[in-house]
């Protein structure tokens, strides 16, 4: 007893000092920061008028990636489309385009592929224009040709959507067929008074025949 | 033997603790009786949990630095220094890493963390908010994989600044 006594004594005469001085003595404490990349980026391809390629896959909806890996995609418009705009990640890249390949930067995060695409025959209509006015002016002078006006008016807002070849020949085919009516009903009239201008003669050579 | 040693003990340990008491009987006249205590100083310092920041975040919080309660003496004050290398280790590669930085902000100084930096309460309460920053270049050049960085925080009982 008396030496559990001693022993509890000195186990005490240690403590009481050291709790002391522990008050006051620095502290340390750490905290982790953590954070992790993914090994993959996904990019969303929109493309509604056209389809997106890279090598043989075609790309639809949204595709993973291995970070920071570079992709040449390959825009291929529908037929009757041009490309009007490619915004990657919201920005626009259509400058960066070649002959409808485009080629990312390293993939570093989420990002979309939006292709805007517009018909082809936009940028040609201003060129069919100066055949197609000519023929304006003479529809809206004759009172007579309003009929023949109508149609012509009808026809190129039609070549402003997509099929412009088909309405940009129509339109040459009809001022061809306005041209041709007017010199064969000219021709006939002529033809016809002709005839008739020959038999009054041959009648009336005939009448004073018989008269004589 | 054993009780001188007993009783060797039982006086250092009385005079090792902070209270000392002492009353002496004089036959006559005055004397002035001192009495002395000491009150450790006590204090409770929290400080900023694990965290995780989301990929592609330029700014995380990160919790703060708070002195929760305070015994203090006068003249003292509790000081927190941050230690870090600014760097998240990639956990596969030692040489991949991505840098950050810390923002301190108490009330409305902001400042930027480094070696230099302390934070100094004296009154429970005071705090000091702390937010990570990753910039987007840092984000974009870094490789795929897991990182992290441990910060140290020092807290230390020291004279107060006048």
């Amino acid at each position: 007893m008396k030496k559990i006594t001693v022993m509890l004594l000195a186990v005490l005469l240690f403590c009481v000092p050291c709790m002391t001085a522990f008050a006051e003595a620095p502290e340390q404490k750490g905290a982790t920061i953590s954070t992790t990349v993914p090994a993959t980026c996904n990019v969303t391809f929109i493309s509604d008028g056209g389809r997106i390629e890279e090598g043989e896959n075609d790309l639809d909806g949204t595709e993973d990636f291995d970070r920071r890996s570079v992709h040449t995609f390959h825009i291929i418009p529908h037929e009757g489309k041009v490309i009007d705009k490619v915004l990657y990640g919201g920005e626009d890249v259509t400058a960066q385009v070649k002959d409808g390949y485009f080629t990312t930067p390293p993939l570093v995060a989420d990002m979309v592929l939006e292709v805007l695409y517009k018909d082809a025959g936009t940028p040609v209509e201003p060129v069919s224009e100066p055949t197609s006015e000519p023929t304006k002016p003479d529809t809206s002078k004759p009172d007579s040709s309003k009929p023949d006006t109508k149609p012509d008016t009808s026809k190129p807002e039609q070549s402003g959507f997509p099929d412009t070849s088909t309405p940009q020949s129509s339109d040459n085919s009809d001022t061809a067929k306005t041209g041709d009516t007017t010199t064969a009903i000219v021709f006939v009239i002529a033809t016809v008074t002709a005839v008739s201008a020959a038999f009054i003669i041959v009648l009336a050579n005939s009448r004073r025949k018989e008269r004589e | 033997m054993k009780k001188i040693i007993t009783l060797a003990l039982v006086g250092a340990m009385l005079s090792a603790t902070g209270i000392t008491a002492f009353a002496v009987d004089y036959p006559g006249g005055s004397q002035d009786t001192e009495i002395k205590t000491t009150v450790a100083p006590t204090f409770t310092v929290s400080i900023p949990a694990d965290t995780t920041v989301a990929f592609n975040d330029l700014t995380t919080d990160f919790g703060s630095v708070t002195l929760d309660s305070a015994r203090l003496a006068p003249n003292k004050a509790v000081q927190v220094t941050i230690e870090s290398d600014f760097d998240l280790n990639n956990s596969v590669d030692n040489e991949a890493v991505i840098p950050y930085s810390l923002t301190a902000t108490d009330g409305t100084d902001e400042e930027t963390v480094d070696a230099d930096y302390a934070a100094t309460f004296r009154t429970a309460g005071e705090k000091t908010d702390l937010k990570i920053n990753i910039t987007q270049a840092d984000w974009d050049a870094a490789a795929a994989g897991d990182y992290s960085d441990t910060v140290t925080f020092n807290i230390a009982y020291v004279d107060a600044a006048e």
